[in-house]
């Protein structure tokens, strides 16, 4: 094979990932804004979520230059990948959570939560059958049309005249947006997914692109999460934001601004439920390969991927019993592991220790 | 292993996906209009008028029914048969989600708020505090169409939607919604009375909701004023028959979530107006009739003194009527009757103009905002109007 | 010497002798052996009857070797003798000398004759292939307005030539492999030089020559040996019977297949967007060209969602439908006996019998039978109030829209994934059809045609011709396919 068309196929192949990447903080930033940010500065709920742009993207960069090291020092270590495996599955376990509830407050009203939930798990996980290559191409694909649309039927959302949720600016005020900010740092866990080598041997001496596609990427799905936070918050008073108490109604556009036609409404669901889906199946992707790189026999007959899927089951069946408000008290505890993930390899510049998978 | 997984997933999706609810379309009772009246001893009905899937014509039904576990506070009637392809509902209880899931209970069917068209509040009822707890219930609750006009009138609101009926060859959902819109682009109705505006609204410390008023056509009411500009008047009062028994004209504004006051078709226009919603291009200011050259341009402000201003912008072409009328003359005539009218709002306590929107921008936080009293500076507030018009 | 069979020796008698008794001569009575002497040697002619152009081999082998005088050929050595036929007397161009008796009987059995002669330990073989074959016919899947209307036949050397009058460069060449185990198959890879990778022409070639299956082989079977995802609803190949199509293929970098027997051939790789392509995006203007794979696009998506959508409304989301249509169905659904979803499947179904019954139903009653089986068929069901207008309405506009597909396979593929998004539709609503799709979407994402990616070069992102939705401009198609070789 040309050594042009080798580096070409792995430039791609990290474009895909990168928008993948991408989708998976985009809709962090909004799950985790809808979910925990907004009952803590309301309609200012766009400023909690502004410092997570800058975060993701530094995250991404710090993955990937991690990365480059750990494989040059022969790979990852064990301890490493378990713990990513773990960041990438609450991370998943939250967005499915998130999408479940959306689903479940919108389109599916009358259905039992737990068929809605193992219905999602099953279809994540046939999303999850082709690996982590499906998933990024379709996030590669829709790169450009899905945050288009998803910012246009925002924008059929607004009153004509008036924003009345842009005020007051600061919500309840400076203390409790920066609550806000500080429960939504676990929304760039998803960028920790460049942590993670291309699984194909024929690329593994090609060169990686450069960080800033990374960072650039990660930074651009947390700015349109950030976005839909903010015109999310403009149609309706805080007054508005205030009465939701349930999360699934919290994720959903407010209906006092523009847009009453049920078209345009449903095709905003959608597209919220596509993104988030698109978002969590790259995690579980991401958390079988770790899983694979801390227990290598987990490839065989991909038993990686079916324990993740069991264990995102049986969280889900878990949140169903104890109530959708438990994951949005222990999700900003996804920060803590996702930083140590972070840390710098144990032996000096990280060379020659980090030998597994 | 990919067989495998493929078959255990065909062997359970079937399962999976019953538990999801879905149901025929028949089984379903989708209500078209929605009344809700006061009862003895501070009970509601709810009256409805929904599809009977039948085009079949049918005899007057009786009413007085009584649900088999109902106290002497429930109460559900027996369905009458209105008109072809619609039937009436009844049913009295301590609170409206009681009422509705009453309904649900007398039909084999259950209740289906999603075409939704109008929800009909008594006037008595609209003016007390529990019209936004309805309104939010059936919202919530029942996912009523968002985009249901909230109406409101001083007749029993079950008779009215009784009276309610397809005109012109349409059936009466899409009869309604073309009326809707025909009037809204008259700007005789006011422009945000959809079900989420006014929930919204009454919800929001920035602004005052406005419902449509309607009632019953009384050709002979002497309440008729002669020499009364038609639109300024209230519905009802129409010197005219119609095809339709009942009118919608004018708003009932609302202070919060209680009604304090009404304003007539021309208010009401001058109201979409000064809001900037007008959407007639050919509004009578007098007894002349114009044509909006180019978009009128409106600015609603706070001056620093406190004073609600308003400044239009209007480029006009006469059409019809008085040709002595000079441009100062219908700027004058506009200045006078803005400021008689958002004098009235503030009498009634109704921000509807929406000033609250602009005063919440001084303010960084919800805390000082709420410690602002924002409502007494609004009543006592001095209102100044500009109107700049050119008459091409 | 003589012992070893699996070679030539060279005694006559004794090679003669294992033909037939390999061949099963003299009770199979299509085996032809013929001695006679060639001038100062005997020989024999082996042929199979009704393979062999009767007419050939007598005029320009046996006659022209029964004239030579007897003394002919008399100091040529033993071993050379077939040789010495050949340059004095055969007339006949295509030939190759052999001495594996496999091979021998194989070019045989194929309609190919075979020259011995006494004291060679080679044979020759020479095409005089003479069976009866189809003439070249019209396309029947892929006729066009305006274009030409050639379509393969069934005779592999009659499809090579046609696709050599299309592309007449000295790069094209023709490989001959054989599929199969003791029942071989005979394949031809066509492929430009430099043009098509070479890794995917060894992939290609690897997995044909690695079949061992004992039934004559078709360009499906092949398209099977090919493709790596066999549960996959998409074709990974793209088969035609259009020699213009195959020659664009050929332009393009890929390979083309081609089957001994088979009227249509493989164009690998391939990605889902050639399954789209029409060659009358081709012989058109490049706006007729891209006006029509939009409506092809529109079909397409209507043909797979349009019934899944329609339940999904009427199960889950009523709201969404117009006051006006909402009553319409309610009035009418309140007549039909039976769920909407049995509606659906029981229309569906009834469609795809009128279809399949109108392709084997012979001649002129086939194309009656769906106009007088739907009208029938459709107007009773409703005056029964066995279904509704408006479902009907929605089954036909879905087969209209699976008639769009150009690809014979992918519009059987898209049926099934049809039904699968109309089950999860009408038990999931919109949720459920929405999870479905992406997880399709991300199997197609992934799936790889000969090692080239199917949804390539949308994604991932491959340089190349981007003639993908739009049809471009010819002066802006200059690439070819990113699949291609160094020589793009």
């Amino acid at each position: 094979m040309p050594e042009k068309t080798a580096d070409q196929r792995v430039h791609a192949a990290w474009r895909s990932r990168a928008c993948a990447a991408s989708f998976a903080c985009g809709a962090s930033v909004f799950a985790f804004g809808a979910g925990i940010a907004m009952p803590l500065s309301l309609n200012a709920v766009w400023l909690s979520a502004l410092p997570c742009v800058p975060l993701c993207a530094l995250a991404a960069a710090r993955c990937v230059v991690l990365s480059r090291r750990i494989q040059a020092g022969g790979g990852m270590r064990k301890w490493r990948a378990a713990l990513l495996a773990a960041v990438m599955l609450a991370s998943c376990a939250f967005l499915t959570a998130s999408l479940v509830s959306l689903a479940g407050y919108t389109l599916l009203e009358q259905a039992r939560a737990v068929s809605c939930a193992l219905l999602t798990v099953g279809f994540l996980l046939a999303a999850a059958a082709p690996r982590m290559q499906g998933v990024s191409r379709l996030c590669f694909a829709v790169r450009f049309v899905l945050p288009a649309a998803m910012l246009l039927c925002g924008l059929a959302f607004l009153p004509q005249r008036d924003s009345p949720g842009l005020y007051p600016l600061l919500g309840p005020g400076a203390g409790p947006v920066l609550a806000g900010t500080a429960a939504m740092l676990s929304c760039a866990a998803p960028a920790l997914m460049l942590l993670l080598p291309l699984t194909s041997s024929r690329v593994s001496d090609a060169p990686t692109p450069p960080i800033m596609l990374f960072a650039g990427r990660a930074a651009a799905g947390a700015a349109l999460g950030t976005a839909l936070l903010l015109l999310y918050a403009l149609p309706g008073g805080y007054e508005a934001m205030r009465a939701r108490s349930v999360w699934g109604e919290r994720l959903t556009f407010p209906l006092s601004g523009g847009a009453q036609q049920p078209l345009i409404r449903m095709l905003m669901l959608l597209l919220q439920l596509f993104a988030l889906q698109l978002g969590a199946v790259s995690l579980l992707c991401a958390a079988e390969d770790a899983l694979c790189l801390a227990l290598p026999a987990l490839r065989k007959h991909r038993a990686g991927l079916l324990l993740c899927a069991a264990a995102l089951a049986a969280l889900m069946l878990l949140l169903t019993h104890a109530g959708y408000t438990a994951a949005l008290i222990a999700a900003p505890l996804i920060a803590l592991p996702a930083a140590l993930t972070l840390l710098p390899a144990l032996s000096p510049r990280g060379a020659g220790k980090e030998a597994c998978g | 292993m990919k067989r495998i997984l493929c078959s255990v997933m065909l062997l359970i999706l079937p399962a999976l996906l019953s538990g999801c609810g879905g149901q025929e379309i028949e089984s379903s009772l989708f209500v078209i209009a929605m009344a809700v009246d006061p009862a003895p001893d501070g009970t509601l009905t709810v009256t409805v008028k929904a599809l009977s899937g039948t085009q079949e014509t049918g005899g007057a039904g009786q009413t007085g029914g009584t649900a088999p576990d109902a106290g002497a506070q429930e109460q559900a009637s027996a369905a009458e048969q209105s008109e072809p392809g619609y039937i009436v509902l009844s049913a009295t209880a301590p609170s409206c989600l009681r009422a509705l899931s009453l309904l649900s209970a007398t039909t084999p069917r259950t209740l289906n708020l999603s075409q939704l068209q109008e929800v009909v509040l008594s006037r008595t009822l609209a003016q007390t505090d529990a019209a936004l707890p309805i309104l939010r219930e059936i919202h919530s609750m029942y996912r009523a169409n968002s985009g249901a006009i909230v109406v409101v009138t001083p007749d029993n609101a079950g008779d009215f939607i009784r009276r309610q009926h397809a005109l012109l060859g349409v059936r009466l959902s899409q009869y309604l919604q073309v009326l809707f819109e025909s009037l809204s682009r008259m700007d005789t109705i006011p422009p945000r009375a959809q079900l989420a505006s006014v929930i919204a609204a009454m919800e929001s410390g920035t602004r005052d909701a406005a419902a449509v008023y309607a009632a019953g056509n009384a050709f002979d009411s002497s309440l008729v004023l002669p020499g009364t500009p038609e639109l300024d008047r209230l519905p009802g009062h129409l010197p005219r028959t119609s095809p339709a028994e009942n009118e919608y004209l004018g708003s009932a504004i609302f202070s919060g979530g209680r009604m304090t006051g009404t304003l007539t078709g021309s208010e009401t226009a001058l109201l979409c107006l000064i809001t900037g919603e007008a959407r007639t291009r050919s509004p009578v200011i007098g007894s002349t009739q114009y044509k909006v050259n180019l978009p009128t341009r409106v600015r609603r402000y706070i001056g620093e003194d406190g004073t609600l201003c308003v400044h239009i912008r209007m480029n006009l072409t006469r059409i019809a009527g008085d040709q002595g009328r000079t441009a100062q003359d219908v700027a004058a005539q506009i200045e006078r009757t803005a400021v008689s009218l958002l004098q009235k709002l503030q009498a009634a306590d109704c921000d509807a103009a929406g000033y609250g929107a602009q005063a919440i921008r001084g303010y960084l936080t919800t805390a000082q905002w709420e410690r602002s009293e924002w409502a007494d500076a609004y009543r006592s507030a001095p209102v100044r109007v500009t109107a700049d018009v050119r008459i091409l | 010497m003589c012992d070893d069979a699996i070679v030539l020796c060279p005694l006559l008698e004794r090679n003669l002798e294992v033909l037939r008794a390999r061949l099963g001569a003299p009770g199979n009575a299509d085996v032809l052996i013929r001695r006679f002497r060639s001038g100062a040697f005997a020989s024999a002619l082996v042929a199979v009857d009704g393979m062999v152009n009767s007419v050939l081999a007598d005029e320009n082998i046996l006659k022209p070797c029964m004239d030579l005088p007897h003394s002919a050929g008399a100091d040529v050595p033993p071993d050379r003798r077939v040789g010495y036929l050949m340059e004095n007397a055969v007339s006949v161009l295509p030939m190759k000398m052999k001495d594996n008796i496999d091979e021998i009987l194989a070019d045989v059995l194929s309609g190919q004759s075979a020259l011995l002669c006494e004291g060679c330990a080679t044979a020759c073989v020479m095409d005089t292939r003479g069976f009866e074959k189809r003439t070249i016919g019209r396309p029947e899947s892929e006729k066009v307005v305006l274009g030409p209307h050639e379509s393969f036949s069934e005779s592999i050397r009659t499809n090579i030539t046609l696709i050599r009058r299309i592309v007449q460069r000295e790069e094209l060449t023709t490989e001959f492999v054989t599929a199969g185990g003791a029942m071989k198959t005979r394949c031809a890879l066509l492929y430009l030089r430099g043009t098509a990778d070479e890794t995917l022409l060894s992939r290609i070639r690897s997995r044909i020559e690695g079949c061992s299956y004992d039934f004559p082989l078709t360009t499906g079977d092949v398209e099977r040996l090919i493709e790596r995802h066999p549960l996959s609803l998409i074709p990974e190949c793209v088969r035609t019977e259009r020699p213009d199509r195959a020659a664009s293929f050929l332009a393009e970098g890929q390979i083309v297949v081609l089957t001994d027997g088979s009227p249509d051939v493989i164009g690998a790789p391939a990605t889902v967007y050639h399954l789209l392509h029409t060659p009358d995006d081709a012989t058109l203007r490049w706006q007729y060209g891209t006006f029509l794979r939009l409506i092809r696009l529109i079909g397409v998506l209507i043909h797979l969602l349009l019934p899944g959508v329609f339940l999904s409304i009427l199960r889950f989301h009523p709201q969404l439908l117009s006051p006006m249509l909402l009553t319409s169905v309610y009035e009418t659904g309140s007549r039909v006996p039976i769920p909407v979803y049995l509606e659906a499947l029981l229309m569906t179904l009834a469609f795809d019998l009128i279809t399949e019954a109108g392709l084997r139903a012979p001649g002129a009653l086939g194309s009656a039978l769906g106009i007088v089986s739907g009208l029938i068929l459709g107007q009773s069901a409703v005056s029964a109030d066995i279904v509704s207008p408006l479902l009907l309405i929605v089954v036909a506009a879905s087969g209209l829209g699976g008639f769009c597909v150009p690809n014979y396979e992918l519009s059987i593929g898209l049926k099934i994934a049809q039904l699968a998004l109309m089950t999860c539709g009408a038990f999931g609503g919109l949720y459920a059809m929405g999870l479905c799709a992406a997880a399709l979407l991300c199997q197609l994402c992934a799936m790889r045609s000969v090692g080239s990616p199917l949804t390539a070069p949308v994604a991932p992102h491959r340089p190349g011709n981007r003639d993908i939705l739009l049809r471009l401009p010819i002066k802006y198609q200059k690439a070819r396919a990113f699949f291609a070789g160094k020589n793009r």
